[in-house]
C-alpha cells in the first residue's frame, strides 16, 4: 500500500501554512505526516499543487481540491491501493493508521473513519483501493469534487472515531489552541452555562445547560455539544458570544461564563 | 433606538418618533411577512431572538450609521413571536436634513441588521412542514464572497 500525504491546501482559515506548523515532537505537520505514513506503508509520496521530485506527485486537476489530489495519486500508481492522509490532524497516532489498514479488506472500495462529531465519514484519513479509482475519475468528469460524497458511494467500511478529538484538523486558530492543549495536557475543567436559541434550542430541547468541559475556547465546546446532540450546523458561518457580547471563537473559557453560539442570523 | 417587540409594528408611530424641525427628508422601510419563498408557498413566520445581544447589536447598528450618514433621528422595530402574511416584520424611519442620507442610511441600516443582529427565523409553510431559514445577507456571505 501506498501512502499520499496533503500538504497543498490554502490553509486560508488559519493564515498560516499549516503543513509548516509545529504542534509534537518538533516536527513540522508535513515531516510527521511523512513520519506516520512511513512506519504503515511500502512508499510515501507528497501531493502538491505544483512542483517535481522522486518522492512528488504533483495534482493534475487543478483547483479542484483534495480529490483531485486522489485522483492524481491513482493515476500514478493506478495497481496500488492508497492511504490518504491530509498533513493537519496532530492527535492522529500510528495505531490509527494501523487499525484502518486492519479493518480494510481487498473487496473493498475503501475503509475510513466516521468522525465523531457529525458521523460523516473522513475521506482524508483513509484507504482508497484501486476498485475506486472509477467512482473518482467519475465524479471528476461529472464535476463534482466532494470526496466525502465519492466515498459515500462506495463499498467499504466505516470505523468509528477512537476518540472526539483524534481526527480533529487544525484548521483554525481555535482548532490549534484546543490540539496544543490537549497535547500538553494543561487542559483545566470548567463549568460553563451555554444557551440556546431557535434551531439550537430545538435540537437540543434546551434552553440553557451548565456543561462541564476541558475545552479551552468555544471552538472546542461547540464540537462536544456537536457530538452530544448530532448538531449538523458547523462553526463556518457561525458567530459566539461570550456574556452577552460577540467574542472570537479563540476566546479563552473561564470558569461560569455565559456562551451562545449563534448559527447564521436572519432577521428582517 | 432598536426595540424587539412582540406586539403588532406601529410605522406611522416610529414616523412620528423621528420627527424633527431640522429633518428635509425622512425614508422608511418595513419588512412584510410574504405568502412564498425559493418556490414555497408559506403560511406563517416565527421570529426567536437572543435579545439582550441583538438589541445592543441592534442599537450599535443604528448609532454607527446615523454618524456615518448625517441622520438626525432613527428608530427600529423588529418583530419577535409568530407572524400571519402580510404583518410587519421590521420598520425602519430615518430622518435627515437631506434625501440622499436619509435613503442610503436606511437601506444600510437594514442590510446591516440582517448581517449580524441576533435573530432567526422559521419559516412554516402550507404543507405543514417548517424550517429555520439560512440567511441571505449574514455574516457567512460577508466572510466568503
Amino acid at each position: 500500500m501506498n501512502g499520499l500525504l496533503l500538504v497543498g491546501g490554502k490553509s486560508s482559515r488559519m493564515g498560516t501554512d499549516k503543513s509548516e506548523m509545529i504542534f509534537r515532537d518538533g516536527l513540522t505537520q508535513r515531516e510527521r505526516g511523512i513520519k506516520l505514513l512511513a512506519s504503515v506503508c511500502d512508499k510515501v509520496f507528497i501531493s502538491v499543487a505544483d512542483g517535481k521530485g522522486a518522492n512528488i506527485i504533483a495534482d493534475s486537476f487543478g483547483n479542484i481540491g483534495p480529490l483531485g489530489a486522489i485522483a492524481s495519486a491513482q493515476k500514478h500508481s493506478p495497481d496500488s491501493d492508497w492511504l490518504i492522509l491530509a498533513c493537519d490532524l496532530p492527535l492522529l497516532e500510528t495505531e490509527h493508521l494501523k487499525a484502518l489498514q486492519a479493518a480494510h479488506q481487498p473487496d473493498f472500495d475503501a475503509t475510513y473513519f466516521r468522525s465523531a462529531t457529525d458521523a460523516l465519514p473522513e475521506p482524508l484519513c483513509a484507504i482508497w483501493s484501486t476498485s475506486s479509482i472509477s467512482a473518482v475519475s467519475a465524479a471528476i468528469a461529472s464535476e463534482k469534487y466532494c470526496p466525502r460524497s465519492v466515498l459515500k458511494q462506495l463499498h467499504g467500511q466505516a470505523l468509528n472515531s477512537p476518540s472526539l478529538w483524534t481526527l480533529a484538523n487544525t484548521n483554525t486558530k481555535a482548532d490549534a489552541i484546543e490540539i496544543r492543549a490537549r497535547i500538553s495536557g494543561s487542559t483545566q475543567e470548567k463549568t460553563i452555562i451555554v444557551s440556546y436559541f431557535a434551531q439550537l434550542r430545538e435540537l437540543t430541547n434546551k434552553s440553557s445547560e451548565n456543561i462541564l468541559t476541558y475545552s479551552e475556547t468555544p471552538a472546542g465546546l461547540f464540537e462536544e455539544i456537536r457530538a452530544k446532540y448530532t448538531i449538523p450546523l458547523k462553526r463556518k458561518g457561525m458567530m459566539v458570544a461570550v456574556d452577552g457580547d460577540f467574542t472570537d471563537w479563540t476566546h479563552p473559557l473561564k470558569e461560569g461564563e455565559e456562551i451562545v453560539f449563534i448559527p447564521p442570523v436572519a432577521g428582517g | 433606538m432598536f426595540q424587539l417587540t412582540d406586539q403588532i409594528i406601529n410605522p406611522h408611530a416610529l414616523c412620528d418618533a423621528v420627527r424633527n424641525p431640522s429633518a428635509g427628508g425622512f425614508a422608511s422601510f418595513e419588512g412584510w411577512v410574504r405568502n412564498h419563498h425559493q418556490g414555497r408557498d408559506v403560511a406563517s413566520l416565527e421570529y426567536e431572538a437572543f435579545p439582550a445581544l441583538a438589541e445592543k447589536e441592534g442599537n450599535r447598528i443604528l448609532e454607527k450609521i446615523c454618524t456615518e450618514h448625517d441622520i438626525l433621528t432613527a428608530r427600529c422595530q423588529h418583530r419577535i413571536g409568530h407572524l400571519q402574511i402580510g404583518e410587519v416584520a421590521i420598520a425602519i424611519a430615518v430622518s435627515a436634513a437631506h434625501r440622499d442620507a436619509a435613503f442610503t442610511a436606511c437601506r444600510a441600516i437594514i442590510d446591516a441588521i440582517k448581517s449580524t443582529v441576533p435573530i432567526w427565523k422559521k419559516e412554516h409553510y402550507t404543507d405543514g412542514t417548517s424550517i429555520w431559514v439560512k440567511c441571505h445577507g449574514c455574516a457567512e456571505h460577508h466572510h466568503t464572497h
